[in-house]
């Protein structure tokens, strides 16, 4: 079964379980911003926490994690903005964090300052 | 045959995607491709399949393919549709055109009813040849491709590994008083019995693959059966219909009687179940096309906003830490 993540690698959909994040994804800020992704048949807030928990997005998950622990997504990386080699799910999700949580805590500084 | 390997073949025609053999994809196709009326159900208990009031068109058995020995022989029916497998991928399709080409009964629309027409006197070699560069059902099938959103050097090791597992499909259907086994890797059908007039095919086709999957439970095979079956709606509908009438009836003769009465209430009951019964119906075509429209539907950015979102919130490293606690 290719869904078996390595032991020592992190399980993505057990990051994004919907169970684990239901209020974030309630928050209709939340809701605007994913709907674009969904299918176009499918744009409405209710399909954001079924697709999540569909097995056709945990496929995608588990898809998704398969090509990151290849290695071989650099171009991805390097467009989220994640400098470091990436080969783990847990490497990937880090990156993310720092990318997109320090960004925005450096810039929040940054504007206090010019403030 | 298909297999996940070789995608393309030099068939001429363009090639087939693999899809998912589930009976969702496959109800669908059937109605992308003008076919009134029928659904796709996988089927688990064969005495069960003999006892539904719906019509059975036919069955498809498919199996993890070993190349076994075969020594039946092999007939031939000048009006039997016969195709044999050139067309890499395209196996369950074509498994399930055998099926909706040789009966009568069904409205196949016009786009597969000159098709029919067009192939009649093909060999069975040329007639999977034909399939392979029908444009409607290719289209239709190929519309079921599951997005690839990464290609990769290492995908390779891991379709070798799924190489191994080439699955084969195989029909069973009823024709002019005579009960077949299509099987597209044979030259010919092969003809399993024969049905009198008004008696259910099944009986025939049942025993034998009843044997086939006691073979195949032994050497544990992976197989599945799939019934090729009437809308289960159409037929609850028209249950319902001839019920509610019947409940006019009686009530009109009603006054006291209680044989009547009690025949109302029966009645009644009956309309209730069957409501029931079709809702469920209609809830599981409703699943169905929801299913479908997320396995055409490329997930990764969404995935990946998702990410972003939860990062920017602050809430992913806690994330990650707990998913690392549970792994």
């Amino acid at each position: 079964n290719f869904n078996m993540a390595p032991r020592q690698d992190v399980i993505l959909s057990s990051v994004v379980d919907a169970d684990k994040i239901f209020n974030t994804l309630r928050d209709p800020e939340v809701e605007k911003e994913l709907i674009q992704y969904l299918p176009s048949e499918h744009q409405n807030r209710a399909e954001i926490v079924s697709s999540l928990r569909s097995p056709q997005v945990q496929q995608a998950m588990s898809v998704f994690s398969r090509a990151i622990r290849s290695g071989e997504l650099t171009e991805m990386m390097r467009e989220l903005g994640i400098q470091e080699y990436v080969d783990s799910v847990e490497a990937f999700l880090q990156g993310m964090d720092k990318v997109y949580h320090e960004n925005k805590e450096s810039n929040k500084r940054q504007k206090k300052e010019d403030e | 045959m298909s297999s996940t390997r070789n995608s393309s073949r030099s068939d001429g025609g363009v090639s087939w995607c693999t899809i998912e053999s589930d009976p969702g994809v496959f109800t669908e196709l059937i109605s992308q491709i003008g076919v009134k009326d029928v659904q796709v159900e996988e089927t688990y208990d064969l005495d069960m399949l003999l006892q539904d009031f719906n019509a059975v068109y036919g069955l498809v058995f498919l199996f993890k393919w070993r190349g076994d020995k075969d020594d039946r022989p092999v007939t031939e029916h000048p009006k039997l549709f016969f195709a044999n497998q050139v067309i890499n991928n395209a196996c369950a399709t074509q498994a399930i055109l055998s099926i909706l080409l040789n009966n009568k009964d069904l409205e196949i629309g016009q786009e597969l009813t000159s098709f029919r027409d067009f192939v009649q006197d093909f060999n069975p070699e040329l007639k999977g040849m034909a399939i392979g560069n029908c444009e409607l059902v290719r289209n239709a099938h190929n519309s079921f491709a599951r997005p690839e959103p990464f290609v990769l050097g290492t995908e390779k090791a891991t379709s070798e590994d799924e190489a191994e597992d080439v699955y084969h499909f195989i029909s069973y259907v009823p024709f002019d008083g005579g009960v077949y086994e299509l099987d597209g890797l044979k030259k010919g059908p092969i003809f399993l019995g024969s049905i009198a007039d008004k008696e259910n095919w099944l009986r025939v086709a049942i025993p034998v693959i009843q044997q086939r999957i006691e073979k195949y439970a032994k050497s544990e095979i992976r197989f599945n059966l799939m019934s090729i079956v009437r809308d289960k709606r159409v037929d609850l509908k028209k249950a319902i219909e001839q019920q509610q009438s019947q409940l006019t009836q009686i009530d009109a003769k009603l006054s006291g009687n209680k044989e009547l009465k009690e025949k109302k209430e029966r009645v009644e009951a009956d309309i209730e179940s069957n409501k029931q019964r079709l809702q469920a119906e209609e809830e599981k075509f409703e699943n169905w096309k929801t299913e479908n429209i997320r396995r055409k539907h490329n997930y990764i950015p969404f995935i990946v906003n998702l990410l972003k979102i939860l990062a920017d919130r602050g809430e992913l490293s806690n994330l990650i830490s707990t998913a690392q606690k549970t792994r």
